[in-house]
This record gives C-alpha cells, sequence and structure tokens, in this order.
C-alpha cells in the first residue's frame, strides 16, 4: 500500500513537471493542458479547436518537445493527398540495378502527430487517418503496417463557419477522444503572452517523459478504481444524450440528431482515470466524469436543424443534461 | 501517517453509524407523518360529524396512515452504499468512502494493491467524520404538520364543546354553526327549519323573560295595570267558529261578550284562563322539531291571523287621534289577543284570536265604545294570573313579528317581479339569438357553383444550377442538398 502510494505521488509528479515545461511557453490554457495530457495519457487522440492565433499548434509543438517521442507535423490543405499522410509505395533500385517498390513511410510514423488545421484537408484524405487513429495501423496494398505506442493525433482545426474548411466525417469525429475549444486568453494571460513573445528567444523545453515512462503512467492510470455508481453515472450521461425512447433526455429528443455513441461512456471512464491521476487520486469521481463531459461528448453528438435555427449548441445541451442527471444511483 | 490495514473496518463502521441516523431520522419523520394521517381523520370526523364520518373510519385512517409511513420508510431508506454516497456528497470527498465501501467489501478490482491503498485513504478520512455533523437531526417537517393538525382538532374539539351543552359528534360543525348563529339548520328538511325559525323567533323564545319584564316593573305600575283589568273580562274563543274578515277592530268589556255568548258566570271565564294557562304551559315546553307542529293548515291560519292583526292596526292608527288611552289599550287587547295565538297549541289558539276579533270587530259595529272599553278588554286578560302578564309582553313581540312578516311578503314579492322581469329579459334575448333551419322554395333548374382559379403549379426552372459547398455555411448544406435533389425528384 506504501508502495502504491509512492508510485502515485511519483505519477503525479511527472504529469506536474510536464505540464510546468508546457506552461514555459503556453500561457493559461490549464485546461487544454491537462486535456491534452489526458488523451496522451488515455491513449486516445485530442482535437483542438479555435481560431487562428490562439496558439494551439504552439501548445501541441511544445508537447512534443516536453516528451522524448518521434513528432512530425502535417499542415493540411485541399490538395494534400493520403498518401502524403500514410506513404506510398516508390520505385527503388539496388545496387545492381534490379528495381522494386518500397513503402516510404509517412508522417503518420510517429509517436506524436500534429495535424494541422485537418478541416482545411478534402474528407477523402481526413479519412485517411481513420485505420491509424482506431486500429494504430497504416495498410498499404497488402502490407499492414502498425504504429508504434504511443501514438497520438493531436488535430487543430478552424470554426467550421471559416472559409476553405470541411467538416470533419461524423467517424473520424468520433474517433477523437477528447475535442477542446481553445478560448481566447484573459487580460492578464495576454499581457504574459506578450511579454515572451517579444523575448528575443524563447525559454527552452526540457523532454521529461520518455516513452517507457508514458507506457508506465498509461498502465498505473488503467488500475484507478471506478466505483459502480460512477460509471452508472457515465453511462445514464451517454444514454441522455440520444435521441431515442427511455433514458434520453427531453432537449436530446427535441435537438439531437445523432447521440453519443459508446465511445463516449468509453472516453469518459478512460479520461476519469487519467484525471484522478493526473489529480493524486486513486478513485475516479463523479466530478471526474462531470468535469469530461463536455470535451469527450461534445464532438460526438450531432445536433439537427431545429437546434441550429434555435441557436443552441451541444455545449448548451450537454450541460442542461449534466444538471438534470442525478448523482445518486 | 499512520497506516489502517485494510481490515479495520473503519470506512463500514462510518456508513452504518450513518445509516443508522438515517434510519431514526427516518423513522421520525414517518411517524409523525402516520400521526398526521390519524390527526387528519380527527379532524374530518369534527368537522362533519359522525353523520358523515362515521367513528368507524378513525381506527380506518390511522391504519392507513400506519401503512403509509411504513411503505414510504421502506422506499426511501438507503442501503449502506447509497450511505457511502451521500457521505461523499455532503463532504466533498469525491466518492472516496463509496469506493472504498464498495472495493473494501467484495467488488472486484483491477489491482487490488491500489483498492487496499484507496481503503486506506478512506479509512483515515472517515476516522475523523463524526456522524453527527454529516447527518445532523433536525426537526422533522412532519412533525410541524402533524401539531397543526392538532391543533387544529383541539380548536375544532373546543368549538363543538361552546356550541353544545352536553358534545355530541353527530351533527356537522357547520349545521350547529348555523343553528346556532343564524338559526338555520342545514342538515334538516324545510319543514323543521320553519320550525326551528318559529322557534328561534324573539316573539316564542321569550315568554319567561317577558314575564321577568313585567315582575320587574314598579309595583305601582303593575297594580293599577291590574285593578284596571276585570276578572270577568275574557271569553275564550270557539274554536268551531271560522275567521271572518276584519277590515276594523273595536274592543268590548268583555261583559259584554260574555253575554253574547251567554255565559255570564265568571267561572268559565276563569275555566278559560286555566285554558290560557294551559296554552301558557305548553308554548314553554320545548316542541321536537321531528314532529313538525306547523302544518300547513295552521300555518295558513296563521297568515290569516296576522292579516288581521294587520287591518286592525291600521284602524288602531286610524283611531289614535281620539285619545292616547284608548290606543293604549287596544294595543294591549289585540297583543293579548295575539299572545294567546302564539302560546300553546298554535292552532287553537290561533282560531281563538280569531273568534275573538271577530267578536270585537261585531261589538264596534254595533256602536261601543272602542277607547275606554277596549283598554278594558285589553287588560282583562291580565286577570287570569301571573301568566297573564307574561301574554301581555309577549304579545307586544308579536305585534311585532307580524309586522316583519308582512314587509317579508313584500320583499318577497319585489322579488319575484324581478325574477320574472329577468326571465323575460331572458327569453327576449334567446327570441334573438334563435338559431334553425330555413327552407326557400325555389323553381327547379340548373345551378353551377364557380370557384376563382388559383395557379398552384409553380415550377422552380434552375434545375442544373450547382452550388458549390464552400459557398454556404456547412450546417446547412446537407439540408439545401436535400432541397435540391427533391427538387429534381419532382421534375423528374
Amino acid at each position: 500500500m506504501v508502495e502504491t502510494e509512492t508510485l502515485l505521488e511519483g505519477a503525479t509528479e511527472q504529469i506536474e513537471r510536464v505540464r510546468r515545461e508546457i506552461h514555459k511557453v503556453i500561457v493559461g490554457h490549464e485546461q487544454v493542458v491537462e486535456g491534452v495530457l489526458n488523451a496522451l495519457l488515455s491513449g486516445g487522440h485530442v482535437l483542438l479547436e479555435g481560431v487562428p492565433g490562439l496558439g494551439k499548434t504552439t501548445l501541441l509543438r511544445t508537447l512534443g518537445q516536453a516528451l522524448h517521442l518521434d513528432y512530425s507535423r502535417i499542415q493540411f490543405t485541399p490538395d494534400l493527398m493520403p498518401a502524403d499522410i500514410l506513404g506510398s509505395m516508390v520505385m527503388d533500385s539496388n545496387e545492381v540495378g534490379i528495381k522494386s517498390l518500397r513503402f516510404e513511410r509517412g508522417p503518420v510514423f510517429s509517436h506524436l502527430l500534429l495535424a494541422d488545421e485537418i478541416n482545411r484537408a478534402t474528407p477523402r484524405t481526413q479519412s485517411a487517418l481513420l485505420e491509424a487513429m482506431q486500429e494504430k495501423t497504416v495498410t498499404t496494398g497488402t502490407t499492414t503496417h502498425r504504429l508504434e505506442e504511443p501514438f497520438l493525433v493531436m488535430a487543430t482545426q478552424n470554426p467550421l463557419e471559416m472559409e476553405g474548411t470541411y467538416p470533419l466525417p461524423e467517424a473520424q469525429l468520433d474517433r477523437f477522444l477528447l475535442k477542446i475549444l481553445v478560448e481566447y486568453p484573459e487580460r492578464h494571460e495576454l499581457v504574459t503572452i506578450v511579454e515572451r513573445t517579444a523575448a528575443p528567444a524563447m525559454p527552452p523545453v526540457d523532454a521529461m517523459l520518455d516513452r517507457a515512462q508514458i507506457l508506465d503512467l498509461r498502465a498505473m492510470a488503467a488500475t484507478m478504481l471506478v466505483a459502480p455508481h460512477v460509471r452508472d453515472y457515465a453511462i445514464s450521461l451517454v444514454l441522455a444524450t440520444q435521441p431515442k425512447p427511455g433514458a434520453a433526455h427531453a432537449l436530446a429528443r427535441k435537438y439531437v440528431r445523432y447521440g453519443s455513441s459508446p465511445r463516449g461512456a468509453q472516453a469518459l471512464i478512460l479520461c476519469g482515470r487519467v484525471r484522478a491521476l493526473i489529480h493524486g487520486r486513486l478513485n475516479v469521481s463523479i466530478d471526474d466524469v462531470r468535469a469530461l463531459a463536455l470535451p469527450a461528448l461534445r464532438h460526438r453528438v450531432i445536433l439537427n436543424f431545429d437546434a441550429h435555427a434555435d441557436g443552441r449548441t451541444e455545449d448548451d445541451i450537454l450541460l442542461e443534461i449534466l444538471d438534470s442527471l442525478p448523482r445518486e444511483s | 501517517m499512520p497506516v489502517i490495514p485494510a481490515a479495520s473496518g473503519l470506512v463500514e463502521v462510518l456508513v452504518r453509524s450513518c445509516r443508522s441516523r438515517i434510519a431514526s431520522q427516518q423513522i421520525r419523520y414517518e411517524s409523525f407523518l402516520a400521526v398526521g394521517v390519524a390527526l387528519t381523520g380527527v379532524c374530518a370526523l369534527l368537522l362533519m360529524g359522525t353523520r358523515y364520518v362515521p367513528l368507524a373510519t378513525l381506527p380506518l385512517v390511522a391504519t392507513f396512515g400506519v401503512w403509509l409511513a411504513i411503505g414510504r420508510w421502506r422506499s426511501t431508506m438507503p442501503d449502506e452504499y447509497a450511505v457511502a454516497q451521500r457521505i461523499d456528497q455532503r463532504e466533498g470527498l469525491r466518492d472516496e468512502i463509496a469506493t472504498a465501501y464498495h472495493f473494501g467489501s467484495g467488488g472486484a478490482a483491477y489491482s487490488q494493491e491500489v483498492a487496499d491503498a484507496q481503503y486506506e485513504r478512506a479509512a483515515r478520512t472517515a476516522a475523523a467524520i463524526r456522524p453527527e455533523t454529516v447527518f445532523p437531526q433536525p426537526a422533522a417537517s412532519t412533525r410541524r404538520n402533524a401539531a397543526i393538525l392538532l391543533f387544529t382538532a383541539i380548536l375544532l374539539l373546543g368549538l363543538r364543546a361552546g356550541l353544545q351543552s352536553t358534545i355530541s359528534f353527530e351533527p356537522p360543525l357547520a349545521t350547529l354553526l348555523l343553528t346556532s348563529l343564524f338559526g338555520y339548520d342545514s342538515g334538516s328538511s324545510d319543514a323543521e327549519r320553519a320550525a326551528a325559525a318559529e322557534i328561534n323567533r324573539p316573539l316564542q323564545e321569550e315568554p319567561s323573560e317577558g314575564r321577568e319584564r313585567l315582575a320587574d316593573r314598579p309595583d305601582g305600575e303593575s297594580e293599577a295595570s291590574d285593578s284596571a283589568l276585570p276578572e270577568e273580562s275574557y271569553e275564550p274563543p270557539d274554536e268551531s267558529d271560522e275567521m271572518p274578515e276584519v277590515e276594523g277592530l273595536i274592543t268590548l268589556p268583555l261583559e259584554e261578550i260574555a253575554a253574547e255568548t251567554g255565559s255570564e258566570d265568571p267561572s268559565i271565564l276563569d275555566a278559560q284562563a286555566e285554558d290560557g294557562a294551559a296554552s301558557d304551559e305548553a308554548a314553554d315546553t320545548p316542541q321536537d322539531p321531528g314532529e313538525d307542529p306547523w302544518s300547513d293548515e295552521a300555518q295558513s291560519l296563521l297568515d290569516k291571523l296576522k292579516q288581521a292583526f294587520e287591518n286592525m292596526l291600521e284602524t288602531l292608527d286610524m283611531a289614535s287621534v281620539e285619545s292616547a288611552d284608548s290606543e293604549k289599550g287596544r294595543e294591549q287587547g289585540s297583543g293579548e289577543a295575539e299572545q294567546s295565538s302564539a302560546e300553546g297549541d298554535p292552532a287553537d289558539s290561533g282560531e281563538a284570536a280569531q273568534e275573538m276579533s271577530s267578536e270585537l270587530a261585531d261589538a264596534s259595529m254595533e256602536g261601543g265604545q272602542p277607547g275606554e272599553e277596549s283598554g278594558e278588554t285589553a287588560s282583562a286578560g291580565n286577570t287570569s294570573g301571573e301568566d297573564s302578564s307574561g301574554q301581555e309582553s309577549s304579545g307586544e313581540n308579536a305585534s311585532a313579528a307580524g309586522t316583519s312578516d308582512g314587509s317579508k311578503e313584500f320583499a318577497e314579492a319585489e322579488q319575484v317581479e324581478d325574477f320574472l322581469g329577468s326571465l323575460e329579459e331572458l327569453y327576449m334575448e334567446r327570441a334573438e339569438n334563435m338559431k334553425g333551419e330555413v327552407t326557400i322554395e325555389t323553381r327547379l333548374a340548373e345551378q353551377s357553383a364557380s370557384v376563382p382559379y388559383n395557379e398552384r403549379s409553380t415550377v422552380h426552372t434552375d434545375l442544373g444550377g450547382a452550388v458549390s459547398r464552400d459557398e454556404i455555411p456547412v450546417q446547412y448544406r446537407t439540408y439545401i442538398q436535400n432541397y435540391f435533389q427533391a427538387l429534381r425528384r419532382n421534375a423528374e
């Protein structure tokens, strides 16, 4: 028991060091940084959405620097092709001049993949990441290549109302464990940002975690305790978003076209465990589930036209569902 | 930091202690609820009386309250795991106790070491928690309700005791209130209500009071009035005679009346006076409302008597210019006559008064002296003993009651007139709004109906138009695409 406590304290301290390194560059955005770390330790992928200039790319690049992991970046454009992401077969010749086809790995073969402005590529190219994100494999022709753990896709996207954007397919949206909204910084945060960026050089970011440590943290997070009533709360929350008779919330029946998939409940529990680890607890609480409800479910709830016409957003509906959901089992 | 083993059971001890506090609080709450239900039954009985709420329903209501309390207690009593969740919520422990309770009582965990470590944390937390602070036992809200109901029951009981000489739970409280305040019994029949109203009239209610007032008069005045009245001046009325139409009233000395009836023996008058006393005793006896003494026949006779006295009073008003003494005598005489009708058997006394009035009227037509003699006649009624003094004072009340009844009739007539006027307006209004089918005879001919032409087949002609996805907001693209697809389908 003492050993477990020591391990827990060590894990919490490691995560905290990474956070401090990231905050050398990133000002504010505590929830965003925690969400990204949560996705990393949960084995999922994270989608950051916000208007340009809020530091999404900088955050993910800094995270790559704070971890001893392979890092690659793809700038998504409308003419980007799937092969540009996954790799392609190239003609190669050996010393004697015999030519053969060889698979040239694309940038997806890394630990951290920054897919910048992912919604500027066509749906065809976006869908190239489906297999990599879910199965952690890449198939070209008849050959399947396995991606090395940890594999984390960190994508940014601009709001859909902006010019030259394509909506992500629902299937791909569902594969992101968390969707985190990046908001404008507060005034005092903006002051710090201006001061830091006006300096001749940015402070150096040291790598705090290597691949093995990250996998250990993942294994430890998986052992966090989830009581039945916490699990039931997460399931009730997911069911409440589905517009079908039974446990559906009234707002879901009115405004939701597709509710959350079972991946939503999985995300709540997985991320809840990591959140408990980050906060130095051994058990997941209902408060963890509530704190993760918006980032874990907002991209899994597809609203209907009535919701758009009435100006309702996913966050509005989820918050009202959270308020009406009883905590006691 | 002390190490607390997982087998210490501190978490379970805390949970069970809190659950026992919840149970005791629930028991108190539900007990007061059961008491409140039972008191509601008591209040209903005190309000409605055993006439509508039989006494046997009280045990049933109490049993229902106990059953309700037990059922609610069993359904709302949380189990230990739920109690652990409540502890976490109230203490802000982020489900630490509930998780430790679950995995400490056999819940499967991925890592038993983590479960033990978590239990150790929870046990340390539980050791610092006092169940009294987590679950204080405030006063149950049902206790206040039960107290209010108890107060109401006591109030109703006191009200009943105040309205009744001996407490009876049979009649409804509303009936008691109406009877005591307005003399109106809502629970009885019309005849009973009429009887109760007659009983409550001041005329019949206060014969003894009238006697007392007479007894309180100065002795000289009483003696003067008694001496002015001859003892043999009263003739009892004959029940077989019908009441004539009385247009005026002239009083005669009772000696003349006795001479006309052929009975000059004063003993007759004494016997008649005894009859009057007997009728007085009958009036003093409380009447049973269930016997219905005021039959329709007696009521009609009484009405006729009232009418006669009204005519008499009008005549007296006309003759009042002759002398004040004679007027006083007439009033006393008429009061006495009416008094005799009001006391004793109503039918008998009413007929006696009618006969007396008719005889007095006949005497006046013969040219007697109305002033002095009528005063003597009126005072003659008082010679029949002590009861006669009460008759005189109640006779004044009877005159007042007759006048009041007359005005009631006028008021009723006015009400009927107003009601008929309303009916007339209603019928006229309905006549104006009357609806029905109208049949018009026409010649047989071809008839045609024409409807204005509306062009409804407007077609969207821009079938080949293409809309790029980039030009429209993404959230509307699906709908716009469906719109154009529908257009094309319709065109095909």
